[in-house]
């Protein structure tokens, strides 16, 4: 069975590397791709968002009884997330490369950092304490589409 | 007794560190094939041993009766020198 | 119910105390340039000469393990979940102690002054220690149990030994009474390198190549296995020095043991390499690149270690223990470290600006992305600088004349680093003013 390590692991996995394409397609010019490859990233980057604020943390939340431990600060990081989100897509909308590139280099790294502490330490964690009900748990993750 | 290579001295007793060791330092690279650079130290010079090997010289300490230390120092490709008396 | 009070996924430590002490860093490596330009080619003769064990020292002290303290402190509380206890008070204690230290205790050995030996060491012991108790009592609290903080862990207790090892040397150097062997060195390089430099660039990369370069994730086994294997070996290494192990059976397990330790980073950096080959981010960026000639020099410098092996007389004297020391330190220890100081600065700066804008709900407020922290231009000419310095060095160990103008490519590729990286502080003083005026 699934643990929610490694679901999310590779949740992570995946939208890292739409953004690395995403990062290619600008480098090279080619804006049509940049146009799919940010739907596509925005997509799965947003359904891995809400997987997480709400079904894995308000489970999290509810075993150690408060909502202001990590997951605070992970909600909180999230926010910062798509707000770095909504200027690429200003950025490749206006189709200026240079700013696209810096604001996605500036994503990709503050996503790379909130992982480690996730798939570290949140992750295993929630593994641990979740133990009871994580069948029924990452059924409803999976289901979930923004 | 075989005292045919000439032996140079130098006497480092009275400087302060570090000129014991730059004045040898100094003096190695003219010392010619066959010479034998004999150094008076009060004490036993560890710092200099690898350097002399890196530079391709071979040496052996004397502790004699007149002088606390005394260094022989010569080209290692050369038979090591038999004690100049 | 479970408690979740000790584990902080946010605590990052003050811009000030890492930034400063990284923008400054680079300038020793500008000091050590500028000493080894005063001590001539002469200097070159042996890795034993006074002047060349001081400048090392700068380098190695001033540059690299200053940078360290500052990314260490940077990353333990995103891998390990755990800050350096009381970090404020002990990261500055530690960075001021050993900026002082070093410059006292580097011009000390070059200039044989007993007495600045003797404060400066004290000084950078004082640093020592303060830095690797309090990352170990981080690291001890930590809840992650994955290869970067085990590798974390072991080269932090291998910085030490070196520190006490060191501290040894210097006494006896000093005159305390005691003598000064020679292997006593040779293990106090291979803790400081091999355990030290090696194992915190080996945890740091288990973490960062996959993550920054998007790589597939270093092989479980090597990864778990590479720390404790180099620590172990380093163990018996020194335990054969310390116990009256017959001559024979010494040479044999020295033999062996270096030959595994050479096997271990070329291992690493071979696989370092072929996971850089199939990334997935296709741009390479200045910090690919520098981590590109950090492994390279990494191979080069088993290829060196293993040419040596064959050579007659077989040691490490001469020109040759210089090239390795050259490849190790310039090529792979600083290059590491350049292109990790062109993402932790850059990212820093934004972190605290964009912590700003959301503490402050000034969301007028810009905060420039990171290539806009650091002009990319210059960070290019700053790696081929470091590039041509890290070439020019090789080459003035083969022609001693050609130091100076190695050593002035080096002060140059350092001091462009420095000025960087001060740009990416002026950039974070510049937002915060323009803010300031925004809302008031």
């Amino acid at each position: 069975m699934d643990t929610i390590q490694d679901f999310f692991t590779a949740d992570h996995r995946e939208c890292d590397y739409r953004l690395a394409d995403l990062e290619s397609a600008i480098a090279d010019g080619d804006w049509e791709a940049a146009d799919t490859g940010f739907r596509e990233f925005h997509h799965d980057m947003e359904r891995h968002l809400q997987r997480e604020e709400t079904l894995l943390f308000p489970a999290i939340e509810t075993v150690s009884g408060s909502a202001m431990g990590p997951t605070e600060v992970m909600r909180r990081e999230h926010d910062q997330m798509r707000a770095l989100m909504d200027e690429i897509r200003i950025a490749k909308d206006q189709r200026d490369e240079n700013t696209t590139l810096g604001v996605i280099e500036t994503l990709m790294t503050m996503i790379q950092l909130h992982n480690v502490k996730e798939e570290q330490i949140l992750y295993p964690m929630a593994d641990r304490f979740l133990q009871t009900q994580r069948g029924g748990l990452m059924a409803r993750v999976k289901a979930l589409e923004p | 007794m075989n005292t045919s290579r000439p032996v140079r001295v130098l006497d480092v007793r009275d400087l302060p560190p570090p000129e014991p060791m730059e004045q040898v330092l100094e003096r190695l690279p003219g010392l010619a094939p066959g010479e034998i650079l004999c150094m008076r130290h009060r004490r036993e010079p560890f710092p200099l041993y690898p350097i002399l090997r890196d530079m391709g010289f071979q040496w052996r300490v004397r502790t004699p009766a007149h002088v606390p230390f005394e260094i022989l120092i010569w080209h290692a490709d050369e038979p090591a020198p038999e004690d100049p008396a | 119910m479970i408690n979740l009070s000790r584990l902080s996924l946010d605590r990052t430590p003050p811009l000030w105390v890492p930034l400063q002490f990284m923008a400054v860093a680079p300038l020793f490596g500008v000091l050590f340039a500028g000493v080894m330009i005063l001590l001539g080619p002469q200097v070159l003769v042996s890795r034993w000469m006074p002047g060349m064990i001081g400048a090392a020292h700068l380098l190695v002290l001033g540059y690299v393990a200053i940078v360290m303290f500052g990314a260490m402190q940077q990353m333990l509380p995103v891998v390990a979940g755990s800050p350096v206890p009381r970090g404020a008070i002990t990261s500055r204690l530690s960075f001021m102690l050993l900026t002082l230290g070093t410059p006292l205790l580097g011009i000390g050995l070059v200039l044989h002054r007993p007495f600045w030996i003797a404060v400066g060491g004290v000084l950078v012991l004082g640093s020592l220690g303060l830095f690797t108790l309090t990352a170990l009592i981080a690291l001890a609290r930590s809840q992650a149990r994955g290869p970067t903080t085990q590798a974390m862990t072991l080269a932090v207790i291998a910085l030490l030994v070196t520190a006490a090892l060191g501290g040894w040397l210097a006494g006896g150097h000093l005159g305390l009474g005691w003598p000064l062997p020679r292997h006593m060195t040779d293990l106090h390089l291979a803790w400081g390198l091999l355990g030290w430099v090696a194992l915190l660039v080996a945890g740091a990369a288990y973490q960062v190549v996959p993550m920054f370069q998007m790589t597939p994730e270093y092989p479980a086994l090597p990864a778990r296995l590479h720390a404790p294997l180099v620590f172990a070996i380093l163990a018996v290494l020194t335990l054969t020095v310390l116990l009256p192990v017959p001559a024979a059976a010494a040479k044999v397990i020295n033999m062996t043991g270096s030959g595994m330790l050479a096997a271990l980073m070329a291992g690493f950096a071979g696989i370092t390499l072929w996971l850089q080959s199939r990334r997935r981010r296709r741009n390479a960026d200045v910090t690919v690149r520098f981590w590109h000639i950090g492994m390279v020099s990494l191979l080069a410098a088993v290829l060196v270690w293993v040419v040596i092996q064959l050579l007659p007389g077989r040691g490490l004297w001469g020109i040759w223990a210089l090239v390795l020391a050259w490849l190790f330190v310039a090529g792979f220890a600083v290059s590491v470290i350049n292109g990790m100081l062109y993402k932790i600065v850059p990212f820093l700066v934004w972190l605290h600006l964009n912590q700003t804008r959301m503490r402050s709900s000034n969301f007028a407020m810009r905060v420039p992305n990171m290539h806009e922290v650091i002009p990319l231009g210059l960070t290019r000419l700053q790696l081929r600088l470091h590039l041509a310095a890290l070439v020019a060095g090789l080459t003035a160990l083969a022609w001693p004349g050609l130091l100076i103008p190695a050593m002035l490519l080096f002060a140059a590729s350092n001091g462009l680093l420095s000025w960087n990286l001060f740009t990416g502080i002026r950039c974070y003083r510049a937002s915060l003013n323009a803010s300031r005026t925004t809302t008031g």
